[in-house]
């Protein structure tokens, strides 16, 4: 494992991705495609589902490994922390093994009273799964991503499918937590809004393959972020890329 | 009392009443009443007949039932992970299955000689490719979610078959567990009525020659009740903690 400086920038370079579909002449997701992930950086990337977001942080995962390209340094130089769509907890354990059972072998006995308690989760540890409502599901999802000390937090739409105090929940936790311990991530959300709140980068997809449309350095500190200033943002951005972004909703369009 | 083992014992009431009618009809010689195929059962205890016979096929069931279950769970496992393996060993699977448990006893005892090795091999090859079968279809129904899941977090192999692989098969293991049982002591029976000195088997077909109609019912009697207490007291718990996290149906 190298130290996080030598690790940044981290580079995915994609020459090609195609899905083989049954029956279905296959499908091109990405072609040429660059992403280059600085440390400490928030980014967001956005853009319309279905365009191949996921697939992109799949390939970085390692789950994915049917591609043309290459990941520097090489995926096993770095540990990522995953945060799925779904939770994706093993329903047989409870909250504080789904957390422990991330950690490398050596790393298990390590306490996670700590941890438990940052995350408010504390009185939910010896549950499991089934008994936890779906957002403390995806607080012991974090909880585990953030367990494995990641060298880049990887967040999959995670607030999408929660209610909207679950979500305003979860998200001021995710916020403070990167701040806090100042976390290189990489965030997919189609929600902008979202995008705009935390992102210290953006980065809209669009197309088939996936391009890069645009790609936006934020100088605004979170704190001074008004819900004025991510309107204005986002009438922007509308103006300037219409095929993507609407400004008249809080999701994207085609 | 539940309701549920109220009418469980009605139900048996009214098996030993129809019982004895039947007792009635046909005569006490070709249906002995349940009055003498007990007092045959406390005599045969009585002489230590019973236990001898009872304990030696129990081995048998607990040897190849363990064997089976060991080796079909491995094989279906690994047919279930592996398409490529399965497309070779599933034919041989389905011709094994199709086999009739008598041709597999036959050719054990012929090729292994009357021996008990050749008895519990016997037994085993005929439980396998069951216990295969169900094991492999539990490794087919892993949670493709879970398993990018620990792809991701680059699960060591032993923590992936400890925490994700088994507790994920462990209905199946039970469901092979419980009808494994039911199948293996039935044909354990035929072994030790074909080829073996002592277990009920041997038993059953030392009476069939005398025709003693009250002792075959008593012997058989006996060991269902036995397969049913195991089956209660060890499988249905072990069933019962396997379930353990799963959070209980809600009424609607």
């Amino acid at each position: 494992m190298r130290d996080a400086g030598a690790l940044f920038p981290l580079r995915l370079n994609v020459g090609r991705k195609v899905y083989r579909r049954k029956g279905l002449p296959s499908l091109e997701i990405l072609r040429d495609f660059k992403l280059v992930i600085n440390r400490e950086e928030t980014l967001c990337l956005i853009g319309p589902s279905g365009i191949g977001k996921t697939t992109i942080l799949r390939i970085l995962m390692g789950i994915d490994r049917d591609f043309e390209g290459e990941i520097q340094p090489a995926p096993r130089e770095f540990r990522i922390g995953p945060v799925f769509q779904e939770p994706r907890l093993l329903p047989w354990r409870t909250a504080e093994e789904n957390v422990r059972l991330a950690l490398p072998r050596r790393e298990r006995h390590r306490s996670l009273v700590g941890l438990f308690a940052d995350m408010r989760l504390t009185e939910w540890a010896q549950r499991y799964p089934g008994e936890l409502s779906g957002g403390l599901a995806r607080r012991v999802a974090l909880a585990r991503a953030l367990a494995i000390n990641p060298s880049l937090l990887v967040l999959d739409e995670p607030f999408i499918s929660l209610d909207e105090h679950a979500a305003a929940d979860l998200r001021a936790t995710v916020f403070d937590i990167v701040a806090r311990h100042r976390l290189s991530v990489l965030m997919v959300t189609h929600n902008i809004r979202e995008a705009l709140a935390f992102a210290d980068r953006l980065v809209l997809l669009n197309g088939r393959p996936v391009g890069v449309l645009a790609d936006i350095q934020i100088a605004t500190p979170c704190h001074r972020r008004s819900g004025q200033w991510i309107e204005a943002m986002v009438d922007q951005l509308a103006a300037d890329h219409p095929q993507t972004i609407s400004s008249g909703r809080a999701t994207l369009t085609r | 009392m539940p309701t549920g083992l109220l009418s469980r014992l009605f139900s048996l009431l009214l098996l030993l009443v129809l019982w004895q009618l039947g007792t009635g009809v046909l005569g006490d010689g070709v249906l002995p009443s349940p009055a003498s195929v007990f007092a045959f059962v406390a005599m045969e205890a009585q002489s230590g007949d019973l236990a001898r016979n009872l304990v030696a096929t129990l081995k048998r069931v607990f040897a190849s039932f363990t064997l089976a279950m060991v080796i079909g769970g491995a094989i279906g496992l690994v047919l279930g992970r592996s398409p490529r393996s399965n497309r070779i060993v599933d034919s041989w699977l389905m011709i094994l299955l199709n086999t009739p448990a008598l041709v597999i006893i036959i050719l054990c005892y012929v090729w292994l000689g009357l021996s008990e090795t050749a008895a519990i091999v016997a037994v085993t090859l005929n439980k396998i490719p069951n216990v295969a079968v169900i094991m492999r279809e539990g490794a087919r129904s892993l949670d493709p979610q879970i398993e990018e899941m620990r792809q991701a977090f680059r699960f060591d192999r032993l923590t992936w078959l400890r925490h994700v692989l088994f507790p994920q098969v462990e209905p199946y293991a039970i469901a092979a567990a419980r009808s494994g049982l039911a199948l293996v002591w039935k044909i354990v029976l035929v072994v030790e009525l074909l080829g073996r000195p002592d277990g009920v088997g041997y038993a059953l077909s030392y009476y069939f020659q005398l025709f003693n109609v009250a002792a075959l019912l008593g012997y058989s009697l006996v060991f269902t009740a036995v397969v049913l207490i195991i089956d209660f007291v060890v499988l249905q718990p072990l069933e019962a903690y396997a379930r353990r996290w799963r959070p209980v149906p809600s009424a609607a």
